[in-house]
């Protein structure tokens, strides 16, 4: 039997630079052996040793990265320092507060409807938790776009401008993943909450286009169109899609951010962003409403990320064109 | 563009202070000497910064007889480690006495 952590230092090793190996992983794995390895009195005090030491290693793997970001610059300075934890704090501030926004008005909805039948309150703790990842794609984009505006009040300097967009790709593959895994599980179990104990009813739902897995989703796809295109088919077509282009919007709201700070006026900044922020999911509900039948789910999934990813251009050239010539 | 002043972090400073008196310390060895000011996660991170900073020294012990073990890494204060940590409780005590605030 193999010890414990040697899978892990050989997944490690594909991912992370020799220096990081011998100096971080390396001996926070050592330690790692060493604890599961001790004898311990009993079975749980052996498993809980070694859950806390696997605990420890992640932890010692976040840290790691936590650091490589902040010192990812050489020619930082004491603003630049500054400003990167703002925009860390404050994205992640209001991340968590759109996230309580969107999930207030179904939760009041909930316990003050007439109709409701009683359930009892861990049920309800349930199913507002499921509800929370069905808020990320728009509690993550609105952190980074708010987050920049409020953080950055001058333009950003390269490091600060590095940041926010390795922050922002970070964002949109934590995005990605609860998008495509983590969403349609939880809306699932959603409903297989609701019709077991609120409506009690035996019979689990069927799983519609937002509650399949990626597998699903393509084996649902590609069965369907050997069958001819129906209403179904382009449905699950748009999720797929969707799925692909909605992970996006995190880095692109950062780059738009990015643009948008080099304007004097900070409240003007936030504002204009406010009104991105609406306009693109307008688009988002426009664009399968209107253009859904007449182009290609797609076209509907990526218009709106291409439509602010145009107007990022066109306001970055802008903006370069006229620091160049020296207007303002 | 100027960077921020170099000072000694709390946290450098106590590995250093453990590294004189032990001489020679495991990264787990430290986080029980420190009496929980240091934390498991972040010892190695702070450690391989200090060995960058050349405050601190390193080697790696012969590994464990088994399959697949792996050898465990010894830390050691370095020359400069420790006139770096005698200037700067030095300054700590000049500080201290022309403001009570900063000897807190």
């Amino acid at each position: 039997m193999s010890k414990p952590g040697v899978r892990l230092r050989s997944i490690a090793s594909r991912i992370f630079h020799p220096d990081t190996m011998e100096y971080v992983i390396g001996p926070v794995l050592a330690d790692l052996q060493l604890e599961c390895s001790a004898r311990q009195p009993s079975r749980w005090r052996r498993s809980w040793v070694c859950l806390r030491a696997y605990l420890f290693f992640w932890s010692a793997v976040v840290a790691h990265l936590w650091r490589s970001l902040i010192d990812g610059s050489a020619n930082r300075t004491a603003d630049d320092q500054v400003a990167m934890r703002r925009v860390l704090i404050n994205a992640a501030a209001i991340g968590a507060i759109v996230t309580a926004v969107l999930l207030i008005p179904g939760w009041f909805n909930r316990l003050g409807s007439a109709a409701r039948p009683p359930t009892a309150f861990d049920t309800d703790i349930i199913l507002a938790l499921l509800l929370i990842p069905q808020a990320t794609p728009i509690s993550i984009p609105a952190g980074m776009l708010f987050g920049t505006l409020w953080a950055v009040r001058k333009p950003a300097t390269r490091s600060i401008r590095r940041l926010v967009l390795v922050l922002g790709i970070v964002c949109s593959l934590f995005s990605a993943g609860m998008i495509g895994w983590v969403i349609p599980e939880a809306n699932q179990a959603y409903r297989v909450v609701v019709y077991q104990k609120v409506l009690r009813n035996s019979r689990p739902p069927e799983k519609g286009a937002n509650e399949l897995s990626w597998r699903e989703l393509r084996d649902r796809i590609n069965e369907a169109s050997t069958h001819g295109g129906s209403p179904e088919t382009r449905l699950s077509r748009l999720a797929y899609h969707t799925r692909i282009a909605l992970p996006a919007t995190p880095l692109i709201f950062a780059m738009f951010a990015l643009i948008l700070v080099r304007r004097p006026r900070p409240l003007t900044s936030c504002f204009l962003g406010l009104l991105l922020f609406v306009g693109y999911y307008t688009l988002m509900v426009l664009s399968r409403r209107v253009a859904d039948g007449t182009l290609s789910p797609l076209a509907v999934a990526w218009m709106p990320n291409l439509v602010v990813l145009a107007l990022t251009l066109r306001l970055g050239i802008n903006y370069r064109v006229s620091s160049r010539f020296g207007s303002t | 563009m100027p960077r921020s002043p170099s000072v000694l972090p709390p946290k450098e400073a106590l590995i250093l202070e453990l590294l004189i008196d032990a001489g020679e310390l495991y990264g787990l060895e430290l986080v029980a000497q420190s009496k929980r000011k240091l934390k498991r996660g972040t010892v190695y991170v702070t450690l391989g910064r200090m060995e960058k900073k050349r405050l601190i020294k390193s080697r790696l012990e012969a590994p464990p007889p088994q399959a697949g073990g792996m050898a465990r890494r010894v830390y050691s204060p370095t020359a400069d480690g420790r006139r770096v940590l005698a200037a700067w409780n030095e300054l700590a005590k000049v500080m201290g006495r022309l403001n009570p605030e900063f000897a807190r």
